[in-house]
């Protein structure tokens, strides 16, 4: 197993005070919360600060800690030293909410008591958990839909009562129209309950994996269609991309660069479907011949434009 | 305050209704019922449909009630603030959505 380095993963000294310490952690609990952050791994992160918290808050734990010495790195393989002994005296259960340890903290301060993964219940019945995963799919599958086999890695309790892990294959309907951050539900497929309680359900995140051409924003979609110079002035048809094959577009003459043209309904499917929005993008041919050159020169001449006239110049 | 019997998830994939009483709420998904009415008051979430004492919401509803809480316990905020955070968190996304599409206009 990998040694952890708590004072690196929260940016400390080992000298670190008490204040310190809990600024720290505060910080980098607001800027890692997976709903809040847009860091990579953010979920990781804000364990692995919360489990490194746990154990510099708790001045048992920390000495403790501490005395494996300052000569180790961060991810040199790491073996509990023998007559290592850590007992809990009371007190101090740690917060809930960060998941599991890792084996790390568990070599050294055993497991639970940490991380609120099991509920302590008196009667003989409880739901099973729910799983959470997050399942990635691609624009043209969250608009018409789609059926994806997955396998599911997940730990179940043997008769013993010993975790291990197996694993699930599950096909999973995605249903047309969904949109980043919205939950498949399936039910029963979360953990087993215990005694008459029901099987937990999975629930998986959606993330809508970046397209070439189209962005999507709430349910409708949007795309820039470049045009030629001649086309945006005496108007012209064009063929668009949507997400359901091509179509016509209608470009009225004197258009701009930027301007919004709506297909009503091409948007993503749901109770009311989504448009789609197509931004003009005028694009300028550069004159390669000499007559190319002459033409550019007659407009010049024969069409009298100032396009900064707003700025006065 | 008033009084809810039974809280209404409508499943997103499905047709399926998922019904949900206060006490399974509070045993499934560790709600409290004082704060989920702290946070319904808040507006955080709007029921889809009210029938005399039960509520219905679509399960978008208990995605944002799970980050409220899991902001309140984390950081330490309260509802009002985890409410606020998330609402900030919802405009973040979309000026995030219209600058793509801005950057995405304007590169070659």
């Amino acid at each position: 197993m990998e040694y952890k380095d708590y004072y690196k993963i929260m940016g400390l000294e080992r000298n670190a005070s008490a204040e310190d310490i809990k600024r720290a952690y505060r910080r980098l609990a607001r800027k890692y919360h997976p709903d809040v952050s847009k860091e990579k791994n953010a979920e990781e992160q804000f364990k692995a600060v919360g489990e490194a918290y746990e154990v510099l808050k708790d001045p048992q734990k920390r000495t403790a800690y501490d005395q494996l010495g300052a000569n180790w790195q961060s991810g040199q393989e790491f073996k509990r030293p023998s007559g290592w002994q850590y007992a809990e005296r009371g007190g101090d259960q740690g917060d809930a909410g960060f998941g599991n340890t890792s084996d790390f903290f568990e070599s050294l301060f055993g497991g639970g008591g940490f991380g609120g993964r099991q509920r302590t219940r008196h009667d003989f019945s409880q739901p099973g958990q729910d799983f959470y995963g997050k399942l990635q799919v691609s624009l043209e599958d969250a608009f018409h839909g789609a059926m994806r086999d997955m396998q599911i890695p997940i730990t179940e309790l043997d008769q013993y009562g010993h975790p291990h892990t197996v694993k699930k294959s599950l096909k999973v309907k995605i249903p047309a129209g969904v949109k980043t951050g919205q939950q498949i539900r399936l039910s029963g497929q979360g953990g087993t309950g215990i005694g008459q309680g029901a099987k937990g359900d999975l629930y998986l995140e959606i993330e809508i994996l970046k397209h070439p051409q189209f962005e999507i924003m709430d349910k409708d979609v949007y795309c820039t269609v470049p045009i030629a110079p001649w086309e945006a002035a005496l108007g012209a048809t064009v063929t668009v991309p949507t997400l359901a094959g091509k179509v016509d577009l209608k470009i009225p003459p004197g258009s701009q660069s930027g301007h919004k043209l709506r297909l009503k309904g091409r948007g993503l499917p749901g109770q009311t479907p989504g448009d789609q929005y197509v931004i003009l993008k005028i694009v300028v041919p550069v004159p390669t011949t000499e007559s190319a050159k002459a033409l550019y020169e007659k407009m010049a001449k024969e069409m009298p434009f100032n396009p900064r006239e707003k700025m006065g110049a | 305050m008033r009084k809810i019997n039974q809280i209404i998830f409508s499943d997103l994939s499905s047709n399926e209704k998922l019904i949900f009483t206060l006490t399974e709420f509070h045993d499934r998904y560790q709600i409290d019922e004082t704060l989920f009415l702290e946070m319904l008051e808040e507006g955080l979430i709007e029921p889809q449909k009210q029938e005399v004492e039960d509520l219905y919401f679509d399960i978008q509803s208990l995605q944002r009630l799970q980050a409220a809480l899991r902001l309140h316990r984390d950081l330490r905020v309260n509802i009002p603030g985890a409410v606020l955070a998330l609402e900030l968190m919802d405009e973040l996304e979309d000026l995030r959505k219209e600058l793509s599409i801005l950057q995405r206009h304007f590169e070659k």
